[in-house]
């Protein structure tokens, strides 16, 4: 018995057993008195009644067997049945109140659409292991000295990443890879750019990738310097069409042939989070794409790698590191040419995305993130409680009807609980819709003209079962309160208890502390998301120094043609003078970067041979070098304010110039006229003349003060690798088709890439434009959230306390109370709430602004318009919300509000 | 020891325990004691197929049971036809008489005259 399974003890503690013991019992006891009638003594008529009857346990185990599965069926059929016509009955209620369950919908929505997108975003870069055997052993590493602050980047030189693949006892191999832009050409078509990850020959025997087709390379290949390849699956589909019989086949890279050998299996798309790559291929063969090749892998000094490791199974993180501090202060004294606070640091693979440099502070960020959305969640859920509570009120005679007539009070709570839960679906099909806007917005969020992201977050099944989860499960959490009081019958007595003695029930002053600090919350994050609006609108027109307006740029990698600095030059002149023959161009011409994207501008010492300057003690101060052609200046209108520009003069054999911009001649030679003088970029380099100043502009990025620049001639710095600016006389959009062209006319090989004006490059890039605009539209929809939150924040505890209050104000009206008073009653009540979140938020939002002032263009922190204006419209959209339940009150019947508390 | 027993058909057990229920509801050594008198001893049940069968039955919702108490006062589970054993019994009957005819018919066929061939 006691080894008996528990559901047979449960199905004998329900009498069921029992009773097919006593049935046949029964049976027994009769056909032993007939036998007994028929002459037999007891004892012989009972031995002969167990005779005939058979094996009765036997018997007894089949029968308890049928009633077992009959009832397992039936108590699911009744469940079933109960739950359908819960569904039923609870659909009936909320469609009757489409008010109070749009609200409730909406509450709960936005609540859950915020843990849905914080979830999305965590899924995919924490918590997703890449699809090879064992992820959780791979480990990445980067190095670090005491200049990054101990953040880790790929700048780990090879020869270490060899010592530490030799380290058995830690690890099962280390590789080691880099990204490598590319010009890649497929068959006879037009050469394109694509990033590659260029990596050590071990590189997919350390992470277990088998291909889809052919195979992959290894250390051998890479000895061997193979030109071998092997391309990601997506990149085989797009660009090779899928074909089955492409291994085998060669594609060219920066000119030179190489064979595709293997295909990635479609869920493997490389160690590199952030970019989109399109393969993958052996250093020993990338050395051959580079016009100047380096020899990463003797030089402790060189080479910018980040590792990929997979630890000995077993070996914990912590011995891991460990084990690495030893062997980098073995290299540490190997090599004096390290720096001497060289560090290597290790993370596991899923601990270090997107990429390691933002390792340590990503998880941080997740987690503020998962807090905010919980805490909205939260928010949300007690609002709905709220809601359900001031409408469970009403329903106190439906409920006292349903128990008087022998509902359970399990069975209540349950009809209950299904409603909330019902409320629950609603609410997720609305948090899908906007976490889907959401995901769709943040993945198109980062844009980067010329390279390919890997923004490709999805709200998946996953996900989605968990958003269905804590839907259904806020939704009933938001209704076990009101359901428990409801049905003991507690609301009812509460509501008396409340209304009679005008003192709110427990948890009314919390209540409404939540709604005054919702409301503050709404205020501070729709002010600030007014001030941002308005600032990206003001820095939109800011005057940047030079006008991105009507500006078509491409750049171009003269490596990715088999070109090097010297060979690229004549080639490049050749393209731009002919695109400035091309209709609608009125100046074109070379610069090395592009403005506000980051690539413009190279940080560099200037010695300017004088000792009453501010320098370092190598006599040398700070400046920012730009290599520019002479039209240039012409493309981007700027000004010259004095002496000259380049000329074709120039060149590569006449002596050094440059042209400066105003902030460097004040800096630099302040006082003075700086033509004529001289500086040089290097102590031991060639002197440069200044020959020309013109005005500051904004190169680096877009609100920074100026900097003092010096702009180099192409001609004598020019490097393989270039942007060109060309300006048109309008937006033409075939320009960049004429563009490409010319390059394909003066050599077909060139792979000119990133085609855009110039505007629009600055609006959306990271440097420019993209971070005011991001900014604003997420405190923006932060704004909106935090709005809607508050408003069904402020409704629920208002209607609450109109049916808290009913008796008293039947009472009031009873005493001949107009129903105008009543309105002001609940008004004043909601305009108490209001006002002090309104209060509250207007200090937090006068702190929080000014600590964004540096963020702001155009606008003050405290700008008054935009504090008064906000604050008016949120009293306005509070003073409706608080309109509904007054009304309700004043419309209440005095007798039945009278007697609805008798 | 007992009478000889016919060996009874699939099937026709739940045939015999729903005609007993017709009249009134029965306990299970009822039922039996019917099916002993009704058929003069020539089907003897077993038990152990007898409480089965009830079991079905009341699983196929053509009879149900409940307790009550016995002629000696004792507690006993009675069983009832409900109204869908009752069709059910009125359709069984009508199938087993057309099969048993059948089975007559063919038992009294004439035989052929030799030599004829079919």
């Amino acid at each position: 018995m006691r080894n008996d399974p528990w559901w047979r003890r449960y199905w004998r503690s329900l009498g069921f057993g029992p009773e097919v013991a006593a049935e046949l019992q029964f049976h027994l006891d009769l056909l032993t008195k007939d036998l007994i009638a028929q002459g037999l003594d007891p004892a012989a008529a009972a031995a002969e009644a167990s005779r005939r009857f058979g094996d009765k346990r036997r018997v007894q185990a089949d029968l308890e067997q049928i009633e077992r599965n009959r009832g397992r069926r039936l108590r699911f059929g009744l469940w079933l049945s109960e739950l359908l016509a819960d569904i039923r009955y609870g659909a009936r209620v909320l469609v009757k109140r489409p008010g109070f369950t749009a609200a409730a919908a909406l509450s709960l929505g936005l609540g859950i659409s915020t843990t849905t997108v914080v979830l999305t975003v965590v899924d995919k870069w924490m918590l997703r292991p890449l699809a090879v055997d064992h992820p959780e052993e791979l480990m990445v590493m980067g190095a670090t000295t005491k200049a990054f602050e101990g953040i880790a980047v790929p700048t780990i030189p090879l020869p270490a990443i060899r010592e530490l693949d030799a380290r058995k006892d830690l690890f099962q191999s280390v590789g080691a890879w880099r990204i490598r832009d590319l010009g890649l050409r497929v068959g006879e078509g037009k050469s394109e750019l694509s990033f590659f990850l260029s990596t050590t020959g071990n590189y997919f025997d350390v992470i277990h990738v088998r291909p889809a087709l052919g195979r992959t390379y290894s250390d051998a290949d890479s000895r061997d310097r193979q030109r071998v390849i092997v391309v990601n699956n997506s990149f085989w589909r797009r660009r090779l069409n899928a074909d089955p019989n492409v291994v085998g086949s060669t594609v060219a890279l920066n000119g030179l042939p190489f064979t595709v050998i293997g295909i990635a299996p479609p869920s493997f798309e490389g160690t590199e989070m952030l970019l989109g790559i399109d393969g993958y291929l052996p250093l020993g063969a990338e050395r051959d794409l580079s016009p100047t090749p380096t020899d990463d892998e003797t030089s402790w000094t060189g080479g910018g790698y980040e590792a990929i490791a997979r630890r000995r199974p077993g070996e914990s993180v912590e011995r891991v590191r460990s084990g690495i501090d030893a062997a980098v202060r073995g290299m540490l004294a190997a090599h004096p040419e390290l720096p001497g606070d060289f560090r290597i640091i290790a993370y596991p693979e899923l601990g270090a995305r997107p990429t390691i440099s933002v390792a340590s502070m990503f998880p941080v960020a997740a987690s503020i993130l998962g807090v905010l959305a919980a805490l909205v969640l939260g928010v949300a859920t007690v609002n709905v409680a709220n809601l359900i509570l001031a409408r469970a009120s009403t329903r106190t005679a439906e409920l006292s009807v349903r128990l008087a007539m022998g509902a359970s009070r399990a069975r209540l709570i349950r009809q209950l609980l299904t409603e909330s839960a019902l409320l629950g679906v609603l609410g997720l099909g609305v948090a899908v819709a906007f976490a889907t806007v959401a995901v769709r917005a943040l993945n198109g969020a980062p844009k980067i003209a010329i390279v390919p992201l890997r923004f490709d977050m999805a709200i998946d099944a996953r996900v989605l079962g968990m958003s269905a989860a804590i839907a259904i499960l806020a939704g009933m959490l938001s209704g076990v309160g009101p359901a428990l009081m409801a049905s003991r019958g507690q609301l009812q007595q509460k509501l008396r208890r409340a209304g009679r003695s005008g003192v709110g029930g427990p948890g009314r002053g919390f209540r409404s502390f939540l709604v005054a600090a919702q409301v503050a919350v709404a205020l501070v994050a729709l002010i600030s998301a007014g001030l941002f609006v308005q600032s990206a609108r003001h820095a939109a027109e800011l005057n940047l120094g030079f006008d991105p307006r009507l500006v078509m740029t491409t750049t171009v990698n003269g490596a990715h043609s088999r070109y090097t600095a010297a060979t690229a030059a004549p080639v490049f002149e050749r393209v731009v003078q002919a695109v400035r023959q091309l209709p609608g161009v009125t100046a074109a011409d070379w610069i090395e970067g592009t403005p506000l994207t980051g690539s413009a501008g190279k940080f560099r010492d200037v010695f300017l041979g004088t000792t009453d300057q501010q320098t370092d003690k190598r006599g040398a101060v700070a400046g920012v070098t730009s290599t520019v052609g002479a039209d240039y200046f012409a493309a981007a209108r700027m000004h010259l304010l004095a002496g000259r520009l380049f000329t074709i003069r120039d060149d590569s054999t006449a002596h050094r110039v440059a042209v400066v911009s105003t902030k460097a001649a004040k800096d630099f030679w302040p006082g003075r006229d700086p033509l004529g003088h001289r500086f040089r970029l290097d102590a031991n380099g060639p002197e440069v003349e200044v020959i020309g100043v013109v005005n500051d502009s904004r190169v680096v990025t877009i609100f920074e003060a100026p900097r003092p620049v010096i702009y180099l001639p192409w001609s004598q710095a020019g490097g393989a690798m270039s942007t060109l600016m060309v300006r048109m006389a309008s937006k033409d959009p075939g320009a960049a088709a004429r563009i490409r062209e010319v390059f394909a006319s003066v050599d077909p090989q060139l792979t000119p890439y990133g085609f855009g004006w110039l505007d629009d490059i600055v609006h959306d890039s990271p440097n420019g434009l993209m971070s005011v605009r991001l900014v604003a539209q997420l405190v923006a929809a932060i704004g909106l959230l935090a709005l809607v939150l508050s408003v069904v924040g402020l409704y629920g505890v208002l209607s609450f306390a109109v049916t808290q209050e009913t008796h008293e104000i039947g009472v009031r009206m009873a005493l001949g109370a107009e129903p105008g008073s009543i309105i002001r009653r609940v008004l004043v009540r909601g305009g108490r709430l209001v006002g002090a979140g309104l209060a509250g938020g207007l200090l937090v939002a006068l702190a929080a602004t000014r600590l964004a002032g540096g963020l702001l263009v155009g606008v003050s922190p405290n700008d008054f318009t935009t504090f008064a204006g906000v604050s008016v419209a949120l009293a306005l959209v509070a003073f409706v919300a608080a309109l509904l339940p007054a009304r309700r009150a004043a419309r209440l019947d005095p007798v039945q509000a009278l007697r609805a508390d008798s | 020891m007992a009478a000889p027993a016919v060996e009874l058909l699939r099937g026709s057990l739940d045939l015999l325990i729903l005609r007993s229920l017709t009249q009134r509801p029965l306990h299970g050594y009822a039922v039996m004691r019917w099916i002993d008198e009704a058929t003069s001893s020539a089907v003897q049940i077993e038990e152990g197929s007898l409480y089965p069968a009830l079991y079905r039955l009341v699983d196929r919702e053509w009879i149900e049971s409940d307790w009550g108490v016995s002629e000696n006062n004792r507690r006993a589970r009675y069983y009832t036809l409900t109204p869908k054993g009752r069709l059910q019994l009125k359709a069984e009957v009508r199938e087993f008489t057309r099969f048993a005819t059948a089975i007559f018919q063919a038992l009294n066929f004439p035989e052929p005259a030799r030599g004829v061939h079919a």
